[in-house]
């Protein structure tokens, strides 16, 4: 996976069109929610992310090799979002983004998701869900598919061996979806099935 | 891996799986798409994990993705078209004559297409003026145009799109290969002109290769209805006829250099051929349309027309030497290789060498 990334990233440098798009689409998820948590607009962080690929793009042939570029492209937009707030013209009209930008900074990851969800009992039970997990199991869930890092980034931030920061997260998945299916039922139901193709994958396999 | 006793969590936990739901990965995406097609028990865990996982990813779902992807791709759609010809005025500081300043004054036409690019996207109103797009040699593009029509242009071809096109009818000027899959729209016909012929759509998927350096201008119909204009009075009135209707899986050639004077009447008796289109019997693929798949592909062609393929399709300059091996003939399919493997491919079956030369390529 980071060796996929790097090659993107080094095929950018030497000027392939297609390693930007791949550049976009791999850092997209990771850079987009970073984008909204500093400018809580996901259109405006766009602009702000296809800005920094242009930039990029013009001055590529003086960009070094990176070895996380993940976080080469966070700074980034970081530096670019900052920017933008400081210029004076940009601090009028952007005030209500900056406003929010304070709001979001504010909301840890659990209430963030949670303020996300339109349906109130869907709310409630991931509130409700998210709350029984550990303060780990939660950090780890934001930097996997929040923040969209593999798991050699992960257990590289958190100390951790990769295998130990996969079962973290599975723990936690497993967790989530018990509490999140309804009732347990359709669990039920969808076991009785798996078990069926089994016996018939079985059977197949005896004749 | 075994995915057919995959649960939520544990589709959660396939990185190829997150990049279908969100569909940053192409690859992912036809992937996952033909196995739960294949699986549809486990469409419902994989429902479930879908929807968990735009939970936990902070509501990013694909139709997010495509939205902001295309408004990139938009944005970046007129500088793209500038990256050859900037990296060429950068050399150009060491003293290059006539092809950079060509390139050059090509570099201002992109900048001014850029620049207008900008501005189209700005006030998003009909065209002020033709709009065009081109492709640099070596590289391909595929455009939707604005009636839903998409047209993939191959290396080194121009594409120029009317101002007042959509609105009664639909014009497009094409030098170079372009293949064409056109939105069905009776009351404004889609006509695509070139140097020696116009081919108007009734409805169809159509390739049309019209380059000025070669020797022919073909069109070749893989769907539909195409009908076929010769733009040389001459040549149409010996015909008695103006139009030719194509039917599919055939190919109109036309010899570019016909020019139906009275004078050349002479040497070119029959100034077109409608011929099938050629089926590649080993890959079950059009040959005329291979391009597209990124495939190279040489049907029974003379050398001297393929170093002509091959400089387009990898941006390089070839010179062939004799004569006798300018006519020696290949039919070969190659996938993504690369110019040597190509080319140490067709020696194989041959009696030549090559050599490479600055940024030449010697054939002897």
């Amino acid at each position: 996976m980071a060796e996929r990334l790097k090659e993107t990233w080094h095929q950018f440098i030497e000027g392939n069109h297609e390693a930007l798009n791949d550049l976009y689409k791999q850092h997209y998820l990771g850079l987009i929610n970073y984008g909204i948590k500093l400018t809580g607009d996901r259109q405006y962080a766009n602009d702000c992310i296809t800005e920094i690929l242009l930039a990029l793009w013009e001055k590529r042939s003086r960009l070094p090799e990176v070895d996380n570029v993940r976080s080469y492209l966070m700074s980034c937009l970081r530096t670019l979002v900052f920017q933008k707030f400081r210029s004076e013209k940009l601090r009028e009209t952007k005030e209500t983004i900056a406003h929010s930008l304070i709001v979001q900074e504010e909301l840890p990851y659990e209430e963030y998701i949670t303020s996300l969800q339109t349906d109130k009992i869907v709310k409630e039970r991931l509130q409700q869900s998210l709350s029984k997990l550990t303060e780990r199991q939660k950090e780890l869930l934001q930097y996997r598919f929040f923040d969209n890092m593999d798991y050699d980034e992960i257990a590289l931030k958190c100390g951790i061996s990769k295998r130990t920061a996969y079962n973290i997260i599975y723990d936690a998945l497993q967790k989530l979806k018990t509490d999140l299916s309804r009732e347990g039922n359709s669990d039920y139901l969808y076991s009785m099935l798996l078990f069926f193709i089994n016996f018939i994958a079985i059977d197949q396999f005896l004749r | 891996m075994d995915y057919s006793k995959f649960g939520v969590e544990d589709f959660l936990c396939d990185t190829s799986f997150l990049e279908y739901c969100v569909g940053t990965n192409e690859e992912a995406v036809a992937f996952w798409t033909a196995w739960l097609a294949k699986h549809p028990e486990k469409l419902k865990a994989a429902n479930s994990a879908r929807s968990l996982y735009y939970t936990l990813n902070g509501n990013i779902s694909a139709e997010s993705f495509h939205k902001d992807f295309e408004a990139f791709k938009n944005a970046f759609g007129g500088v793209l078209n500038l990256t050859e010809p900037v990296k060429i005025i950068r050399i150009r500081k060491s003293n290059n004559s006539l092809v950079f300043t060509l390139t050059g004054v090509a570099a201002c036409m992109l900048v001014a297409f850029g620049l207008f690019l900008f501005k189209k996207n700005k006030t998003n109103q009909a065209l002020v003026t033709d709009l065009s797009y081109n492709t640099p040699l070596g590289k391909k593009l595929t455009l939707k145009l604005t009636d839903g029509s998409v047209v993939t242009l191959n290396s080194g071809s121009s594409l120029v799109v009317s101002k007042d096109f959509n609105l009664h009818k639909r014009d497009v000027t094409l030098i170079g290969e372009g293949y064409f899959v056109v939105a069905h729209n009776e009351a404004k016909p889609f006509v695509v002109h070139t140097k020696k012929i116009n081919v108007k759509d009734i409805g169809t998927e159509f390739n049309i290769k019209a380059y000025a350096t070669d020797k022919t201008t073909e069109a070749s119909l893989i769907k539909g209805r195409i009908e076929i204009t010769i733009n040389n009075n001459a040549v149409a009135k010996r015909l008695h006829q103006n139009t030719i209707v194509l039917l599919p899986n055939n190919k109109f050639i036309i010899d570019n250099n016909v020019t139906g004077s009275p004078g050349e009447q002479k040497t070119v008796k029959q100034p077109f051929a409608i011929s099938h289109i050629t089926t590649n019997a080993s890959t079950n693929s059009v040959v005329e349309t291979d391009w597209k798949e990124n495939k190279l592909t040489f049907y029974d062609s003379s050398l001297d027309d393929i170093a002509l393929q091959m400089e387009r399709w990898y941006g390089v300059k070839i010179q062939i030497t004799s004569p006798a091996i300018k006519a020696y003939r290949f039919t070969a399919t190659f996938d993504h290789e690369d110019i040597i493997q190509v080319l140490e491919a067709l020696k194989l079956s041959s009696n030549f060498n090559y050599r490479k030369e600055d940024s030449v390529i010697i054939i002897y």
